[in-house]
């Protein structure tokens, strides 16, 4: 992992606090006027919003800058380069997609566009767009593809208005010597279950494991 | 689980109480007002238990408590994160709870007591020791 730390000159700006796994919007303070000028005036606009994608492991216990500067590397090859696609839903209605690649011809970003009012909810809903578009694309072709963050473009100059990620973890432990550790008894899957919690990138998964099976052993021990 | 083994060890000990909630933490990240209100983790968990329930029982069946289905690449990922970061927050901190009444008061009579470790004994003891096959193998159990 790089020893990136907080860019000084713009840093990282949030609505809200958030706790590390929680989904949220990160922009630079020099972004600040044109993210606060899209929600104060709710204007119904067309955002372009594109995914950055990944079949590799994400940084999970690192900087906010590792999250908005990891490289998006795939190794999804499109052999005739970058190319538009419709997700076809009922009723005649269709979502555009871009797929585009690198100079190699590997997918890099799924691209979509998005009408709505405030930036937050353009996220939120091309992360629902294209998480449906990849569902589809990964049933057929068994490729991880994997969503590392979105980026909602700027309507004034095209560059990165804001971008929507998984919060990181930014701890560092320090172990001192020690002698052993306690038997699991009685928590031995609840420990398990709790790493497995901790460590896991999927959030549908994170969210059965740290919701599921250890409230019900929480509660177990209570009963 | 941990009161009953209690109870059969005769262990008079209470066990710990839920943990409070702190609703000024709550606030700031943005949870609702029916939230903030709640006083401790059991209150927390019982709220989003439908959810839970939903979550957990989408693969299985369309059952009482998995009614309407859930659509995990939706806009529902927002609260499926924000809630789950949450509940594993205060997860970790009632297991430890519990794993220290469980240390403190009924380990030693379930496990005996631990063996002092020689340096001279490594590579000679405390192995972890495979079965002579797989079919005759305790199911996950090591020594």
């Amino acid at each position: 992992m790089s020893a990136m730390i907080e860019d000084q000159h713009d840093p990282l700006s949030f609505p809200h606090p958030a706790l590390p796994g929680a989904l949220t919007m990160a922009f630079r303070e020099s972004r600040l006027r044109e993210i606060g000028l899209l929600s104060y005036r709710k204007e119904r606009k067309t955002f372009t919003v594109r995914a950055v994608m990944t079949d590799n492991a994400m940084p999970s216990n690192c900087s906010l800058e590792d999250v908005v500067t990891f490289q998006p590397r795939t190794q999804v090859f499109l052999a005739d380069g970058a190319f538009p696609a419709f997700k076809y839903y009922s009723n005649g209605k269709a979502v555009l997609f871009d797929l585009i690649c690198g100079p190699d011809n590997t997918l890099t970003h799924i691209q979509t566009y998005v009408s709505a009012r405030v930036p937050e909810l353009a996220l939120g809903y091309a992360r629902a767009a294209i998480n449906q578009f990849i569902d589809t694309l990964t049933l057929y072709t068994q490729h991880p593809l994997a969503i590392q963050r979105l980026e909602l473009m700027s309507l004034e100059n095209g560059g990165v208005l804001a971008s929507q990620i998984t919060v990181p973890t930014r701890i560092t432990t320090r172990v001192a010597k020690f002698h052993s550790l306690r038997a699991g008894g009685p928590f031995l899957n609840a420990e398990s279950i709790c790493r497995q919690a901790i460590t896991s990138a999927s959030l549908t998964t994170g969210f059965c494991l740290r919701s599921g099976d250890l409230r019900a052993f929480s509660k177990s021990g209570r009963c | 689980m941990l009161r009953r083994l209690a109870t059969d060890l005769g262990v008079s000990q209470k066990m710990p109480k839920a943990r409070r909630l702190d609703a000024l933490k709550l606030a700031q990240l943005q949870f609702p007002p029916e939230v903030c209100a709640l006083k401790d983790t059991g209150a927390l968990f019982a709220y989003y238990r439908g959810l839970r329930d939903a979550v957990a029982h989408f693969l299985l069946d369309q059952s009482e408590a998995a009614k309407g289905s859930l659509q995990f690449s939706s806009t529902h990922e927002y609260n499926y994160a924000a809630v789950s970061a949450l509940l594993l927050e205060h997860l970790r901190g009632e297991l430890i709870q519990l794993r220290d009444y469980y240390e403190k008061f009924l380990s030693k009579e379930l496990h005996g007591r631990y063996p002092l470790w020689n340096s001279d004994d490594r590579g000679r003891c405390h192995l972890v020791i495979c079965p002579d096959d797989e079919r005759s193998a305790p199911h996950d159990e090591f020594n």
